[in-house]
Formats: structure tokens, sequence, C-alpha cells
């Protein structure tokens, strides 16, 4: 900066940067510190007994129960695989890290396969490989209970063909089932950086004599890293906070499920115990962590759009016979089960019942149940009111936060650009319960303020605060189009910044702005975890997706309630494939829909 | 008409100095043009003048005010930027017509002024199309428009006919200058192009590295370069590298480089016999068949012999090594292996002495 220009402070670059400052410290920086803070107080007091009480049972379990592999003799004879309780901490770290490994590894394989070889059925692959993108919350991971848990399709079908019924139960289970659900994200994004990869760059390795597996190894794969990596720790993150595959797989012993319990259990802030603060404070920070890690090795944002690649498909191969056979054989059918998912959605929501082998009964009676449900209803009328309230919000945030980093610049630019980004990866549970802890306090009590009582308000706060990073991507992007000298061109006319922004930048970004709102509208009446946490402490202002957790969780008896449960989930499909068509054909925007 | 002036201005990027100590005047009503390689600082120049960045050192004066601390709006100026930055979302008119609702006029005037503008610049008629929908020197016409209906103080040009064809730019060139002399705004224009620069300038600052090497009417530069940059950047020129061997005069000293002997006159530094200098001369300066009365000559064989057209471009080599290249009429271009002599008047042989 020169001196010249320090002299004059500028309202209006001040305004735009103090705005999401403000917005982000409030809503998420606080409420995280406010996590600190009781827990800091209470081992003040209690002195260690709080560290003591987190390293041991059920916190850290140091002689793990259970077994990894429970054989029983029977007709037929039956293999499950389990998995050792390490404890709450170990368990959903140990997890993690598995998810994280094996979804890498798959996704990056698929990405590289479905990026560089041409052969019939591609097409039809990429398109299958993207349906595991649809947020079908909760309901997926039973869904992948009943392909592999317990009774499910995998027990019956190998107890037929192998006289031995192989099924999943416990961390196991919640281990597959989080694969399944996650591996798409890392390809999404492997996908992404491959083909952005400017095909001279391999021609020149290939021209060099690095053939296969070698050009992959020394060229591809580095230069995908920053795609990789990303989704890498996106999904560490996601298994982490994850609460359906534990749900579905009856995993009491993890970090996600313990919070929610807590949580829901408590009438006021004073009732959560210090070790959940310290487990969600955990979770923030650990969260934070990665994604500052990736962060600073790559820009998240840079892949956020992933419009720039087209799909140029000039460095498309025939595979060898051999690898053939392993996509057909091995990569087909995990896309078609991953996939199943989704499918296995509709087929619980269409269907009068699933116990079995196959569904049985095809029947529209589950919609029309739901719809006939007053708590439905209201709940579908809560969730829209929250998402377009809070994409109000968001509109605000996400354009002066783009506008602030990437056009005014300066040092706290720096810091707005990562506030409005990290939502993305902070865990959704640590958030409410911050929200609970600074909004919570005792002078709230009572109140129209107090969350515990009052959360719609929160729940619309946290929603902006969540899926902002969805339109502040798309503005950013949008921004990073329109050239700065038409910028300058209006304010050499004698505009200034205001007017320039309206008259200017506005029109030029719009389309741009309303696809992102458009997204994060839709994640927004997607969310789970504020919404089943802080949307579950009072039934007259539940969101949508807490009906369904509640449907699940046995709030209405459990048990056949899936059909009902997948048919609000169906209709929650319906709505993001509606958006996404939307932005993708009417605004021409090519969406990765990364964010989950 | 405004005065514009730059006092020793420094404009740096981090750890890089992007304009180093620019001092300049530019007199009302000319058309004043920064002519530089790539990178040298004349769009950043360009943008202090206009606002658009803020010197770290130095000062902006328009017609003797101090405009350093004025924003861009402030300064009414306007500029013509290299990619003529249209507006894609309006139309011809509404382009036209911003400055003048920004500056409030009535409905009435502003449609006289844009159609004012839009007939000065030859697009009367084109007011509804979108920018989109114009040719290059069409969306080129339009930013000018844009920039002369509001009557700026100073008319900013970067590099206003770089992305136009070979002919428009020609046609464009004629036009911008007649333009510029009917109205009479004061005028700054970059380009790279020295041909455009000279053609259409009243004056001109030769930039390199961020430095003002050398302010000049078209000919002072052409003819009578003052620097060894400005010297080797303006035309197509020899250069013979030596040392100096006697010093006739102040002015005028015998330079010898391997078997060439030169005699010229110094266009900068300090003559003392022994000093290392170059001696630079125009390519068309050198004539073969050699002149009679030209005292300079070089005898070699002819290595490099170029077809251009209008010309030849040879190039021949002295025995110990030392090359000189004109240019030859067709009609009696030498072939190559042929052994000539070329001849220079002293005159056009100007020695730039190494400090
Ligand atoms: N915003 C910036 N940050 C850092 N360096 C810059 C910036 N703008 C310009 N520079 C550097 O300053 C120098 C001068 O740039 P400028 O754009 O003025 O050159 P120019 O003479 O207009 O060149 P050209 O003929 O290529 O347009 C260049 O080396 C450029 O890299
Ligand atoms: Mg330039």
């Amino acid at each position: 900066m020169s001196r010249n220009s320090l002299a004059r402070i500028e309202v209006f670059e001040t305004s735009v940067k103090a705005l999401p400052l403000v917005f982000f410290t409030t809503l998420l920086i606080l409420p995280l510190a406010s996590l600190l803070y009781a827990p800091f107080t209470v081992t003040l007091e209690r002195g260690v007994d709080v560290l003591e009480g987190l390293s041991s049972y059920p916190f850290i379990n140091r002689r793990p129960l259970g077994e990894f592999i429970v054989y029983s003799t029977g007709e037929p004879p039956k293999l499950i695989l389990s998995f050792k309780d390490y404890g709450v901490i170990p368990n959903t770290i140990i997890a993690a890290l598995i998810v994280t490994a094996l979804a890498t590894i798959i996704g990056t394989a698929v990405a590289l396969i479905l990026a560089r070889y041409t052969f019939p059925g591609r097409d039809a692959m990429r398109i299958a490989s993207m349906i595991p993108l649809l947020y079908t919350p909760f309901v997926n991971a039973f869904v992948a209970y009943k392909l592999f848990g317990q009774g499910g399709i995998l027990a019956e079908v190998t107890g037929e063909v192998l006289g031995v019924s192989i099924s999943m139960q416990g961390l196991a289970g919640m281990i597959m089932a989080q694969v399944f659900m996650f591996w798409p994200i890392v390809y999404i994004n492997a996908f992404a950086s491959m083909i952005q990869i400017d095909p001279s760059v391999e021609e020149q390795a290939e021209n060099l004599g690095a053939r296969g597996w070698t050009l992959y190894k020394t060229v591809t794969i580095p230069l995908a890293l920053p795609g990789i990596a990303s989704g890498a720790a996106l999904v560490f993150i996601f298994s982490m906070e994850d609460l359906a595959a534990p749900l579905a797989f009856d995993v009491d012993n993890v970090v996600s499920i313990w919070i929610v319990r807590e949580i829901l259990a408590a009438t006021d802030i004073s009732q959560v115990s210090t070790e959940t603060l310290i487990l969600a404070l955990m979770l923030a920070v650990s969260a934070s962590a990665w994604f500052i890690a990736v962060r600073r090795y790559i820009s998240l944002r840079q892949y956020a759009t992933a419009e720039k690649g087209g799909w140029k498909g000039r460095r498309l191969r025939r595979p060898s016979p051999l690898l053939l056979v392993i996509i057909y054989l091995l990569i087909l059918p995990w896309i078609i089960v991953s996939a199943s998912h989704q499918i296995g959605v509709l087929v619980y929501a269409f269907s009068e019942d699933w116990s079995g082998l196959l569904p049985r009964g095809f029947t529209l009676s589950n919609f029309s149940e739901v719809l006939s449900d007053e708590r439905v209803v209201r709940s579908f009328r809560n969730s829209f009111l929250y998402a377009s309230t809070a994409s109000l919000i968001i509109a605000l945030i996400a354009v002066t936060s783009a506008y602030a980093v990437e056009r005014i610049g300066g040092r706290l630019s720096t810091v707005i650009d990562v506030l409005a980004t990290i939502p993305l990866a902070m865990p959704g549970l640590a958030v409410a319960l911050g929200i609970l802890a600074l909004f919570g306090f005792t002078v709230a009590k009572g109140t129209p303020l107090d969350p515990f009582t009052n959360p719609g308000l929160y729940l619309v706060l946290a929603y902006a605060v969540r899926k902002s990073p969805f339109t502040t991507r798309a503005a950013f992007a949008g921004l990073k189009h329109v050239h700065k000298s038409l910028e300058e061109a209006a304010m050499s006319l004698g505009a200034r910044r205001p007017k320039v922004v309206k008259d200017i930048t506005l029109p030029l970004i719009a389309i741009n702005v309303a696809g992102g709102l458009l997204i994060s509208f839709v994640y927004s009446v997607t969310e789970v975890s504020t919404s089943i946490t802080l949307g579950g402490l009072n039934e007259d202002q539940s969101p949508v997706t807490y009906i369904v957790y509640d449907y699940l969780t046995g709030g209405y008896g459990g048990g056949m309630f899936i059909h009902l449960a997948a048919a609000i989930v169906a209709m929650l499909m319906a709505l993001q494939v509606a958006a996404i068509t939307f932005v993708n054909l009417a605004l021409k925007q090519r969406y990765a829909f990364i964010g989950v | 008409m405004t005065k514009v002036a730059l006092d020793n201005v420094v404009k740096r990027f981090g750890r890089f100095t992007a304009l180093d100590h620019v001092s300049f005047t530019v007199e009302s009503g000319e058309i004043f043009t920064l002519l530089g390689p790539s990178g040298c600082g004349k769009t950043t120049t360009l943008r202090v003048i206009a606002g658009f960045e803020n010197p770290d050192e130095g000062k902006v004066y328009f017609d003797g005010e101090d405009v350093t601390p004025l924003k861009p709006y402030e300064r009414g100026t306007a500029m013509v930027f290299q990619n003529y930055a249209l507006w894609p979302h309006m139309k011809v008119y509404d382009n036209v017509a911003y400055g003048l609702k920004i500056r409030k006029l009535s409905p009435e005037e502003i449609r006289r002024r844009v159609k004012w503008a839009l007939e000065l610049v030859g697009l009367s008629g084109l007011e509804d199309r979108y920018p989109h929908q114009l040719s290059g020197g069409q969306q080129q016409r339009v930013a000018l428009a844009r920039a002369l209906v509001v009557e700026p103080r100073v008319l900013l040009l970067d590099e206003p006919l770089s992305n136009l064809d070979a002919h428009l730019r020609l046609r464009m060139r004629e036009e911008l200058v007649s333009l510029q002399k009917r109205l009479g705004i004061t005028t700054i224009y970059v380009t790279h192009d020295q041909e455009e620069a000279l053609s259409i300038s009243d004056r001109i600052a030769v930039m390199n590295k961020g430095k003002i090497e050398q302010v000049g009417t078209p000919e002072e530069i052409y003819n009578k370069p003052t620097t060894l940059f400005t010297a080797t950047f303006i035309g197509r020129v020899t250069v013979i590298e030596g040392v100096i061997t006697k010093v006739i005069d102040n002015a005028l000293v015998e330079l010898k480089g391997g078997d060439v002997i030169l005699r010229g006159f110094i266009a900068s530094g300090t003559p003392r016999p022994g000093a290392r200098a170059k001696a630079v001369v125009k390519m068309e300066n050198i004539h073969y068949p050699p002149e009679p009365g030209e005292a300079n000559r070089i005898t070699g064989r002819v290595v490099v012999s170029m077809y251009l057209g209008w010309r030849v471009h040879v190039t021949v080599e002295t025995r110990e090594g030392v090359r000189a290249s004109a240019l030859v009429s067709p009609r009696n271009a030498p072939k190559r292996g042929d052994i000539i002599e070329l001849s220079i008047s002293p005159e056009d042989t100007l020695i730039f002495v190494a400090d």
C-alpha cells in the first residue's frame, strides 16, 4: 500500500470487508471458541478429572472388546466381519483413516480409468459415478445395511451360493458404508484435476519414454494430487462427523453419535458434559487442521468450479485386455453398488415391504402417508423457510467475501478467504454445539433467543454459515471472469466503487450467484448435523431432515418407518436433481457437487 | 485542455520497481506516446495517470494541480483499454451513455451527446447492438466513443490498435489522429509499435525497464537518439563495437572495430582515446553501391541476403569478422559470397561511448 492511498479511508471497501468478517466471527469463530471456554473453567475446578475422563472408558478403551471376525455355525454358517471397540476417540480416528485410505485409492483409480480410457459403457459409468453424490441423508446408510448388514442381500446371496453367509456389523459395517458413501468425493476431485492436465505435459513424458503405470505414477497422479488431497481431506472430515452409517450399523462408540445423544438429551447448556464439548472442539480443530494443511498445498477453490477443463477427450486410449477385465469385473460392479444407495432409497420409497431379498408391493402410499402427516408437512415448510432466509443472508455474505478477496485484497482478505471457505470442512456438530454454548447461556434462558427453546433462528444462521461456500465459490468464479478493466473503465468515467459494483460487477456475476444460491438452498434443505441437533430441541421448529432421523431412530417406533423416511428422502433427491439440472442446463454452469 | 506532468514517479510491485523516477510533461492538446518494449512499464505509467495505481513516490499534476491523492473517478481522465473493456451486458448506446449518466446530464443532453460521439467514430445506427455483435474495429470505436463522449481532460489509450488486423490498424491510426486533432484533447498513447508511435505522435517518450530513456519529437527520436537503447530500439540498425582511436574535435571521433575504421559523431558519453564505444548506423544509411562522397567504408563478403520485397537485407562480414547490414535496392542486390564495399556518411554514424 502506498502512502498516498492511506490518507483516505474507504467506507465502501471497509464495509465490504467488515460484513463477512463480523458474520463469520460471530457465527463460527466465537461459537467454536465458546466450546473451549466451558471446559477451561470446569477443568480449572475439577483439575485433571476431565482429562482422566477422556482417557478412560468409554472414550478410550484400554482393553478393546470384541473380535474382528465372528464365525458362527448354523444353517448356513455365518461369517461376520466386525471390529474391536477401542473406545469413542480411537474408533472415530481409526475408522476415518481407513475410510479415507480406501476411498482415496478407489476414487483415484476410478478417476484415472474414466479420465484416460475409452471403452464401451464409459459414459454411462461416468454418469452413474455421479449418482452417489446425490445426498440422501440417513437412508443411504440404511440401504448399505440392507446390502451387506446382517440378514442383508449379501448375506442371503453368499449363503445360497457359497454355503457361508457373509455380512458385516458394527464398526466394520460402518466403515464399509462410509467408503461407499464417500469415495465419489475423491473421484470427482481427482477427475476434475486430471482432465485439466494439459495433454502436452503427458505427451512430453511419453515422448521421453514413460508409459502406462510409470506415466501415471510420475506425471498424472502428481499433477492431480491437489484434487486427490482435497477430496481425501473432505472424506476424513465427513467420516468423523457422519451419523448415518453408525446409526444404521448400531455403532454407539463414535464421536458423532456421542455428541448428538448429549445435545438431544439436554435442555440447557450446563447439562452438556465437559467431555462432549472437548470432543466437539477436537472435531473442529482436526477438521480445520486438515483443511488448512490441504489449502496450504493447493487452494481449494481452484477446482471448486471444474468448468474450465471441458472434456477434451484428447488423451483417451484403449485399455489393455487385462485392464478391460478389471474395469468390467471390479469397477463397474463397484459403481453400480455405490449408486444402489440412491436406487435403494427409491426402492424403499416405492415399496410396501423390503425385508426379504426382493421388495414387495409397489405403492405410492408412502408418499401420500408422509404428505398427509402434519408433522412432515410442517417440517418441509420449516426447512424451506429456513433455507430461503439463509439464502438471502448467503447472497450478501458470499458476494462481499468474494469481492473482498478477489477485488479489494489487502491483508485481511486472506483471513476472509479462509473464513469463507472453511465452513465446508467444519463439522456441523461442532458448529451446532458451539452455537448452543455461545447463545444458550443462562441470560438467554426463557427468552425468544434461547436456542434450546427457539432453535429456528439459529438453524437459519447455521445454514447460512455452513452452506455459504457454494455461493461464495460461484461468485468468486464469476468475478474471475469479469476482467478488472470492465470495472476500471467505469471508474475512469467517473463512477465510484459502489456504483461500479451495482452497474457493472453485479449484473455480470448475477448468473453465477444465482446458481450458487440454488445449490446453497438445496444443501440447506438437506443439511443434517445442525438440523437434527438444534432442530430436535423443539419439535415445532424441526426441519425435514430431523423427521427423517426421527423416523429411523425410533421416535416413531422404527421398523417399517424406513419406507416413510425413504419417501421423504426421495423427494429431497428430486429437489437436488432439479436444482443441479437447472444450474447446469439453464445457467450453463458446471458444478462439481463436491460439497455433499 | 489539460497539461499533464509526472514528477519523479516511482512504482514498486513488491520488490520489483516497475517505474523508476519517471518524469515528463505532456503539453495540452498534444498526442504524447509512451513507446518501449513489453514489460517496460508503459501500462503502469498510464494507470498511475488514471489513478488506478498509487505511486510509491512522486506526483502527478494536471494543469499544475497535484492529482496524486485523487481517485480515478475524480480525475476526469478517460481510458481506452487494450481489450476495450466494453460492458457485455449493455448495448452500444448504454456503454457510451454511461459516463454521461454518472455526470447526471439530462436525458436529452445524453441522447444528443451519444449521437454526436457515435457519429464522430462512424458508428451511427449501431446503438442497439451488444458488444459481441460488433467486429473488432467497431468495438474499438465504441470504446473510443465511450471515452470521448464525456469530454475528458485527458484521454488515455493503452495499445488501442493492437487487437486489430494490419489493414484496419492503419486506417484506425489515421482516424484516431484526425479525430484527436479535431477535438484537441490531451492524449497519452501507449504502444510498443515504433512505426505507430512515429506516425501519430507529436512527441514520444521512449521507455526501458521502468525508466524514461528519451523524450522528443518523432524526428528527434529517430534521427538524434541520445541513448544507446533508443538508438538501437528505433529503426533497423547496424552496431559496430570498437575502441576510440582518435578524437578529432569534441564531437567527431574515429572508432576502430576489428578491421573497420569509422568516423562518427558523439551521441553520448565523453570521448577519449582508448575508450570502448559502439557505432550505431541506421541500415538505410548504409549504402550499396557505395556513394562517392561518404568517407566511411566497410568491405566484406556477403553472408546473408534476405529478400524483403521493397528492399533486400544484406549482411556482410569483414575479414576480421565484423558484421554490418544494409537495406539494398532489389535491382542491384549482390549475391551471397560476393565481396562488396558499403559506404556510410560520418553524419549518420552515431558513437555511444561506454562509461
Ligand atoms: N500488479 C502487478 N504486480 C506485480 N507486477 C506488476 C503488476 N503490474 C505490472 N507489473 C510488472 O511491472 C512491469 C511493467 O508492467 P506494464 O504492464 O506497465 O508493462 P508494459 O510496458 O505495459 O508491457 P506490455 O507492452 O507487455 O503491455 C512488468 O514487469 C510487470 O510484470
Ligand atoms: Mg501494457
